[in-house]
Formats: structure tokens, C-alpha cells, sequence
């Protein structure tokens, strides 16, 4: 997992060098493996033990950063949506609320596919990641920020809503890396009326 | 006349005789010219036969022969003494030849040093199967089928006769699979179900993980593992067990830290470093310039486990340890690539 020493000032004051910052998170469970010099920032890879997943996002180690030096800590800045943008409904269907507690849609019109701003690309590659465009970008962003999963569909693409459900024996996926893969029973997937866009949570 | 060609029998006694480079080999041809059936013996027992005038001559000649080979064999012994005893003119306060000798590997000088210092504390070394069940390598130890920490633990599977490697997640989940143990800490729920406490064991044996082989990594290993459980054991009797074994086998000055980490079967879990050997803390490549070496993982027992072996709740509480025993020696006598543990080359394996 890669965090960078600018991102995390995004959301708390850091008074100490990159170095003491690395050793206070290794010292408290969240072992970093490496620091390297980007530019004017540094990015750090740590190791996240199975018991810490709430370390999978750059906030949730702000956060413990915050609970290690008393620091005051500064959520992303959002607006609620307002009712009038969401009189147009997902159809969302879950089949196995045991396997899936909830799946949440929301459709967003007006959207110019287009390469991503310097900034948002910077972030991304800092911490490994390609860019792509704007929206695949943003949902990275979104994910390594939030540790928050989302997925952005092409409704034009989309027939007849969304469903949340196992997989038959044998049904074909190429998922997003190009590769095409035979599912089984076993593996939960989002896909429309036709065809299986992405396999649950993974890609 | 005589048959016996008297100038022919020296002449080749002779020849024979420069020839002798030892005691044996004259003695050999003293039987062979004198001795009972030899040919001047043959000579000289043929006189009775000869008529009265050629006794005299023939034997005569024969007895000649009979001294002249006695004193060319008394000459030769002589000589031959004098040069034994030449040769004995050694210095005897010399060092002698060198004999090969066998040697323990580095892993079983490691490994019993470490079984020693916990055996020195009171631990009884006990073992176990190297393959296993899948109870007693994962359930037993807390580590259930779609535990995220299992995809951290991809093992060796036996199918039928062959091995395989693979995450179990989309195999069989009967949980009795027999697999190559990736650990040695099944051997804890073991001792567990059988005895019980007050229980100090070690644990040393060979463990198996399909890792991609190169100079870090093998895909068998050995480890040691620790564990005691009694009434009210805290963590500070795990901290003390393990500071008393890394000062007896790194020295007494290296320092220690425990680190917070995480195994599914202890809580809480900690990884134990000590100060770098090689720079002693300022940071060189061994340590990947931290200062510190990763040594060991231990924690407190957790409550799962106990009650997987079935012990009462609250009833007991231990700690547990585990170490590479590779990795120990590679850092205790500066190895650099841990492939030659395994390669049997006896240019490596002289060295210890």
C-alpha cells in the first residue's frame, strides 16, 4: 500500500521529516517497507497486516497518524447531492443480500470522457497507479483515498440496470486488465440484463 | 656332467637380487634360491646320485653357490636396515596427515544452538509430521477457509500422490486435506490436545511454501517454533524469554524492539527485531540501511486456538513464537544467498 508524504498533509498537519513519520507507523503496526524520494514529495509502501484493513486508504492513515500525534484531522471537503439530481433511479438488484449487503448506484449525465488534470495524474503514478482518463481516474482516486471501491459503468452501455449475483458455470468475462477469464458458481459479479461487466469488488 | 648350469643360477640370482627394494621381497628370494625346494637344495640332494668323481666337483660348486647367494642375501639385508633406519630419521613433533573429517551443516549448528538456549530455560523439544492435516496447519490455528490471511499462506496440497501448489479458495474446502505443513506451528495444536499445561516446547523442523525460489527464499525451510502456556503467562514473560535468547545468541550488547504485527493465531502479535550485527544500528545494505533485523514473530496465544484444543475459557494463557532458521544463520555468519543451504557443495559446507 502507497501513500505519499504530501497527500496525507492533505488531511492533518505534519510537524516531523518523512524518516520519523515512517518510523512512528512502523513502530505502531503499520511496518513501512520503503521510502523513496518523488520530486518534492516522498512515497512511502507499507505493509497493511489482515487486522488493519482500515489502513487500505490514504485517510484511514491519516487517521492513525492523527490518533499518533494528537493532531486535529481535516475530512475532504464534500456538498450533499440535491434531491432534484436524483429523480432518475439505477435499477439496482441484488440477488444474495448475504454475499452483497448493499450496492449503491447513482447516474451521472453530462460526462466528457478526457484526459485527467496534472495534478490527479501525479497522485496516481506517485502511488503506482496508470492513468487512464478522467473517469477511471477519478474512481482510482476515489478508492485510494476513501478506501471506498466504486466503478463507473457507460449507461449507454448498460441494458436494463444493474444486478449483483454468482456467476453461471462457465460464463466469460474480459475484465478490465484485458484478460479474458471463465467464471464459475463461486464468483460474485455486477452485470446488466445481458452480459457480466466486472467481477464483484475485485475488477 | 651335472645338469645344474651352476654360473646361470648366479648370474640370474644376481640379476634378481638388485632388483629387491625391501625385506619381504628378499626374503622371497632367499626361499626361492636356498630354501627347501629350491634349486640349490635340488643340487645338493642330487650328489648321492652322481658317480664317485663328480661328487667332489659338483659338490664343490654347489656349496660355492650356496655361500655366494647367503652373502650377497646377508649384504642386501644389511643395506636394506641401514636404509629403514635412514628413512625412520623423521621429526615426530610434526604435525600428522590431515584426516577428513564430517562436519555438521550450518542449519543443524543453528538450530541446535537455538533449541539449546530454550532447553537451558526449561523447554523440552518436541517434533511433528511434516505433512499435515488441514485442521491442525489452519482451522487449529485460527486461520478458517475464507479468512482474508489465508491468501498469505498459499501452500503445498496433496492430491492423491502429487503435490500441489495453489490458495485453496476455489478448491475442496473439506478442511481434512493433507498438505506440506507451511509452518511448524501445527505441532503447538498438537502438544496442545494431548498434555496439558503447564507446557514449554520447542519446535524444530522443516516447513514447506511454494514460494519462487532465489537468494532470499526456498520453497523448504526449517523453523523453530516456541510455545508456553500455563496459568496467568503475560506478555512480559514472552518479552523476557525472547530478549535472554537473542542477547545468548547475537551477544549481549544488541538491543531490541517488538513491533505491533499481526498472526491469526496470537494476540497480541508482535514482530521482534535486534540492533543490525554488521553496523550495529547506523544502517548498512544487510539491513536494508534500517539499523534493525527482523528475527522473529510471537505473540500471546490466542483464545481461538486454546479453544480449538479445548482448553476451558480464560483457563490458560501462553505465548508463542516462530523463527527461520536459515534466516538466523545467514545473518549470524554473513551468508549472502540462502540457496547454498541446499546445494551440498562441500566447498561451502567445509567452512562450518
Amino acid at each position: 500500500m502507497k501513500f505519499t508524504y504530501n497527500w496525507l498533509k492533505d488531511y492533518l498537519k505534519i510537524r516531523i521529516s518523512s524518516e520519523k513519520l515512517a518510523n512512528e507507523l512502523t513502530m505502531s503496526g503499520l511496518e513501512i517497507k520503503s521510502i523513496e524520494k518523488h520530486g518534492s514529495d516522498f512515497v512511502f509502501e507499507a505493509e497493511v497486516t489482515p487486522n488493519r484493513p482500515d489502513c487500505l486508504s490514504i485517510i484511514g492513515v491519516a487517521r492513525e497518524i492523527c490518533a499518533l500525534t494528537g493532531e486535529q484531522m481535516s475530512l475532504p471537503k464534500t456538498t450533499p447531492l440535491k434531491n432534484k439530481k436524483l429523480k432518475e433511479k439505477v435499477n439496482v438488484n441484488i440477488t444474495d443480500v448475504g454475499a452483497c449487503s448493499r450496492y449503491l448506484g447513482l447516474i451521472i449525465r453530462g460526462v466528457q470522457v478526457a484526459e485527467s488534470p496534472v495534478w490527479l495524474k501525479e497522485r496516481l503514478l506517485a502511488i503506482g497507479l496508470r492513468p487512464v482518463n478522467n473517469i477511471v481516474d477519478i474512481t482510482n482516486f476515489c478508492l485510494f483515498e476513501l478506501g471506498q471501491p466504486i466503478h463507473a459503468f457507460d449507461l449507454d452501455k448498460l441494458s436494463g440496470g444493474i444486478q449483483v449475483r454468482f456467476a453461471r458455470e462457465a460464463e466469460e468475462l474480459i475484465t478490465i486488465d484485458g484478460v479474458k477469464r471463465s467464471l464459475n458458481k463461486e464468483v460474485l459479479v455486477i452485470s446488466d440484463r445481458e452480459r457480466v461487466a466486472a467481477i464483484a469488488g475485485i475488477m | 656332467m651335472s645338469s645344474f648350469d651352476f654360473a646361470d643360477l648366479q648370474n640370474s640370482f644376481e640379476k634378481e637380487i638388485a632388483q629387491v627394494g625391501d625385506v619381504f621381497s628378499l626374503e622371497e628370494l632367499r626361499v626361492k634360491y636356498l630354501g627347501k625346494k629350491s634349486l640349490v637344495a635340488l643340487a645338493l640332494s642330487s650328489l648321492k646320485s652322481l658317480s664317485d668323481e663328480e661328487r667332489p666337483l659338483v659338490g664343490k660348486l654347489a656349496n660355492e653357490l650356496k655361500n655366494k647367494i647367503s652373502a650377497l642375501i646377508e649384504n642386501k639385508k644389511s643395506e636394506l636396515q641401514d636404509n629403514a633406519f635412514e628413512v625412520c630419521q623423521l621429526d615426530i613433533s610434526l604435525p600428522s596427515i590431515k584426516l577428513p573429517l564430517g562436519t555438521e551443516h550450518p542449519v543443524t549448528i543453528v538450530m541446535k544452538e537455538i533449541c539449546g538456549i530454550f532447553v537451558k530455560m526449561g523447554f523440552t523439544i518436541m517434533e511433528g509430521p511434516e505433512i499435515e492435516s488441514e485442521d491442525n496447519n489452519f482451522t487449529g490455528l485460527n486461520i478458517p477457509l475464507d479468512h482474508p490471511s489465508r491468501e498469505a499462506f498459499d501452500t503445498f496440497y496433496l492430491k492423491g500422490d502429487e503435490l500441489e501448489a495453489g490458495s485453496s479458495k476455489l478448491k475442496d474446502k473439506k478442511e481434512k486435506k493433507r498438505l506440506l505443513r507451511s509452518h511448524t506451528s501445527p505441532v503447538q495444536v498438537r502438544v496442545m490436545k494431548e498434555n496439558r499445561p503447564p507446557l514449554a516446547i520447542v519446535v524444530p523442523g522443516k516447513v514447506y511454501r511454494p514460494d519462487a525460489v532465489d537468494a532470499s527464499h526456498l520453497f523448504m525451510f526449517n523453523q523453530v517454533e516456541g510455545l508456553l502456556v500455563d496459568k496467568n503467562v503475560k506478555f512480559s514473560d514472552l518479552k523476557g524469554a525472547l530478549t535472554h535468547f537473542a542477547k545468548e545468541l547475537f551477544g549481549s550488547e544488541i538491543k531490541m524492539r517488538f513491533r505491533p504485527h499481526f498472526f491469526p493465531f496470537t494476540e497480541p502479535s508482535v514482530e521482534v527485531d535486534v540492533s543490525c550485527i554488521i553496523c550495529k544500528g547506523k544502517g548498512c545494505s544487510v539491513c536494508g540501511h534500517k539499523g534493525w533485523l527482523e528475527i522473529l514473530g510471537a505473540g500471546l496465544v490466542h483464545p481461538a486456538v486454546f479453544k480449538y484444543v479445548g482448553y476451558k475459557d480464560k483457563e490458560f494463557t501462553g505465548f508463542a513464537f516462530g523463527m527461520g532458521v536459515e534466516r538466523i544463520a545467514i545473518l549470524k555468519y554473513g551468508i549472502n544467498d540462502i540457496r547454498l543451504f541446499f546445494e551440498n557443495d562441500l566447498r561451502f559446507l567445509k567452512q562450518f
